[in-house]
């Protein structure tokens, strides 16, 4: 079974791709699929002994360029189509044992460059949306250990993004202007939130955080998409990144899980669907969102009741506090 | 979008970008595209022209 169903009651489509159960789980070291296999001893993916990167088609995809025909019938209530887009793994390293936080500012800063492109091309080639992003640790759900991330490409804008570019639209017909550039010159100003002031990218705690030591990433200026950002401030993306995640497995003294989102402008669909009669550039902003499940050194925070039934976040800690402790977290670390 | 405020639609918008992103700026990326084992995907291996894993990629 492989298509997208429609929710009439949210308006959301929903994707099913249950060959996916199939999907390789927490391998064993000497056999990860990721990891360089240049004879094919254990039908690794990857068949160069050693690599900087590497992007390919996911082994068992959610969306595909060319999907099957839907299994079951819609109607014009509960519509179905073909689950349509590509899925691509984004592996960071070579070696199993790394991480990104630990690859250091040149390897952080070839994957900006990886992103961008991966942006172009899968924009060229008709998809409405993509979304680079990376799960990390068992406690997110993650079934490789080898560092890696994945980049979706979405026939439509995903209801989350779309939510967020709807806000955007609206801020900007009130005030005139980018709302996240709005928001970044504040935690400038304020500073009491910020965790990592680069030069041309600021790192914070969301005033509304929804994980307690969610960290947003945001450049200074309007950037729609990293596809417009040059060497410059893509140099200093990497620096502020890297000092993030070193911060973040400082912080409780282990690896922290996190997952991590990278939002850009639309490369399809149309404004008017997030309520915007200009172009997506206008409402776009480019940022980073890592969320990382633990409130405490011993203790997660649950999408329970409240959050998964109510859609609504209760966060435990203080986005002052959490902005506070991150700082000196990165600060030992430096 | 809410579900009281639009029809769903029957086809997925596919459609070509409505703006053309900006071509990557930046030089040095070094890319090199091969078909995996299985004869249907392809992979994509990058680097930084002056990086050690470099192979005989194309720019």
């Amino acid at each position: 079974l492989s298509e997208r169903r429609y929710d009439p009651t949210t308006g959301e489509w929903v994707t099913f791709a249950t060959h996916r159960q199939e999907r390789t789980f927490l391998p064993p070291a000497d056999s990860c699929p990721l990891c360089p296999d240049p004879a094919g001893a254990w039908d690794g993916e990857i068949r160069r002994p050693d690599f900087d990167i590497a992007v390919f088609d996911n082994r068992f995809p959610s969306l595909r360029p060319e999907p099957e025909d839907p299994a079951v019938a819609g109607s014009e209530l509960m519509p179905v189509m073909p689950a349509r887009g590509r899925c691509e793994v984004v592996v960071y390293a070579a070696d199993h044992g790394t991480s990104l936080s630990s690859l250091g500012v040149g390897r952080v800063r070839l994957l900006l460059d990886v992103w961008a492109d991966r942006y172009t091309v899968l924009g060229s080639e008709g998809h409405a949306y993509v979304l680079p992003f990376e799960n990390k640790g068992e406690v997110i759900g993650v079934t490789l250990h080898h560092p890696h991330g994945q980049i979706y490409a979405f026939p439509d804008v995903p209801p989350r993004p779309l939510r967020e570019l709807s806000a955007a639209a609206r801020h900007r017909a009130r005030t005139g202007r980018c709302v996240e550039c709005d928001v970044v010159a504040a935690e400038v100003a304020g500073g009491e939130r910020v965790v990592v002031a680069g030069e041309h990218w600021v790192a914070h705690v969301p005033f509304w955080a929804r994980f307690p030591y969610e960290v947003r990433i945001s450049p200074r200026e309007h950037l729609p998409s990293f596809a417009a950002a040059d060497a410059g401030a893509r140099d200093d993306l990497a620096r502020v990144l890297v000092d993030v995640l070193a911060g973040l497995d400082a912080l409780f003294g282990f690896e922290m899980p996190y997952i991590m989102g990278v939002f850009a402008q639309p490369t399809g669909g149309s404004p008017a669907d997030a309520g915007w009669d200009g172009a997506w550039s206008e409402i776009s902003h480019l940022h980073l969102l890592i969320s990382p499940p633990y409130r405490t050194a011993t203790k997660l925070k649950y999408l329970a009741g409240v959050e998964s039934m109510g859609g609504a976040f209760m966060t435990d800690v203080a986005p002052e506090q959490a902005a506070a402790d991150l700082r000196a977290a990165t600060a030992r670390v430096r | 979008v809410s579900a009281d405020d639009e029809d769903p639609p029957a086809q997925p918008p596919f459609e070509s970008p409505a703006e053309d992103p900006a071509e990557d700026p930046v030089e040095g990326l070094v890319r090199d595209v091969e078909t995996m084992a299985d004869g249907r995907r392809r992979i994509t291996f990058y680097s930084h022209s002056s990086s050690p894993a470099t192979p005989e990629g194309t720019a």
